[in-house]
């Protein structure tokens, strides 16, 4: 298997294998099987840039790469396509992504000092202290 | 030779996603909390990877579950790292001695704090 | 690439991924699920929903499946965790034996 790019539309995401040689009409051809559209009906995107791409143009000539995104929109009317809409998950990790990399661990940077001397304090059992307290010249 | 190469590389298995994530969590283990929901065999990977102040904070972060069948071995090691294996092996003859058992953790915690 | 040879995989939040049977049966889970005969409703449909599995966790997972196929097939790249993502993905892959 060469790449594969995912085609998001709306809260779905299309996974489609493809070449770099593949041509944009090809990728079309393959959503045909999938959305029950005609290739004339859909219209791919770089979602980052805006960018139309060309049907008669490759992948790699457009610069998609393994696992780009790709928008779909499809036809409204006979002038018309619909706007890009990519609806991102507005789970959890999206939120903290702001706080760098680090967030999950975020309970260590509470616990400051040497940890051994905070928790020393808690419980010593006497019997454990007896055996093993005189146990190091 | 170049092709012996290529055909071991190619034999290479390709590592699960639990692999991959498991690894990612060693290069990582000294942000390493609560660990309450690993399976088992995961921590059998992991918490080998733990200095004796990090798996402390992992064992006191860690609410509501016993790690010991997991780390009791390793902090036997800490032990005998930290206070050698004269006391080591003096410490499990009381033990046996006064019959009573305690967990390594419990034991290297108390001398630390000595 | 056919309907019939593509499954449908719908997180938490219902968003839906479509990928390719072959990809998705990199998980044994999804594996069994398609092909055991106690799964009628997702073969039948062609779709699994994981109330448990948030909507990045999933994507990357699906991701990885493709990686994994390349990675078969030779093309052996790193692939990309975020640390953010670990704990979460790591729980996600142990329950989908992926």
């Amino acid at each position: 298997m060469d790449m594969y790019i995912r085609v998001k539309r709306s809260k779905t995401t299309y996974f489609i294998r493809c070449k770099p040689s593949d041509k944009i009409l090809d990728i079309k051809q393959k959503l045909q099987e999938l959305i029950d559209q005609p290739a004339i009906n859909q219209r791919l995107i770089l979602p980052d840039t805006g960018e139309v791409l060309e049907d008669s143009k490759t992948l790699a000539d457009q610069r998609v790469e393994n696992d780009a995104v790709v928008a779909l929109t499809l036809r409204k009317d006979e002038n018309e396509f619909e706007e890009v809409n990519i609806v991102r998950p507005n789970d959890f990790y999206q939120a903290r992504d702001a706080d760098g990399a680090n967030w999950w661990y975020d309970e260590i940077h509470n616990c400051s000092g040497n940890i051994f001397k905070r928790l020393i304090k808690c419980r010593v059992n006497d019997v454990l202290v007896c055996i093993i307290l005189n146990l190091l010249p | 030779m170049m092709r012996r190469d290529q055909i071991r590389a190619h034999k290479r298995p390709t590592p699960t996603l639990v692999d991959l994530c498991v690894q990612k969590v060693i290069h990582n283990v000294r942000y390493l909390g609560n660990v309450g929901s690993f399976d088992q065999h995961m921590l059998e990977q992991i918490l080998p990877h733990c200095t004796a102040d990090q798996l402390m904070h992992v064992e006191k972060s860690t609410k509501g579950r016993d790690l010991s069948p997991v780390t009791d071995k390793l902090w036997k090691k800490f032990f005998e790292k930290q206070f050698g294996t004269n006391s080591t092996d003096e410490v499990i003859k009381r033990m046996k001695e006064k019959r009573v058992s305690f967990r390594w953790m419990q034991l290297f915690e108390s001398l630390m704090g000595k | 690439m056919k309907k019939e040879d593509t499954v449908k995989l719908i997180s938490a939040e219902g968003f839906e991924f479509v990928v390719d049977k072959e990809a998705a049966m990199v998980s044994q889970t999804i594996h069994n699920m398609l092909t055991s005969p106690g799964s009628f409703a997702e073969r039948q449909h062609g779709e699994v929903t994981f109330p448990e599995i948030s909507t990045t966790i999933l994507e990357k997972i699906c991701q990885y499946f493709y990686w994994h196929l390349q990675f078969a097939s030779g093309k052996e790249t790193e692939f990309p965790i975020e640390p953010e993502l670990t704990l979460e993905l790591m729980m996600a892959a142990n329950y989908l034996h992926t």
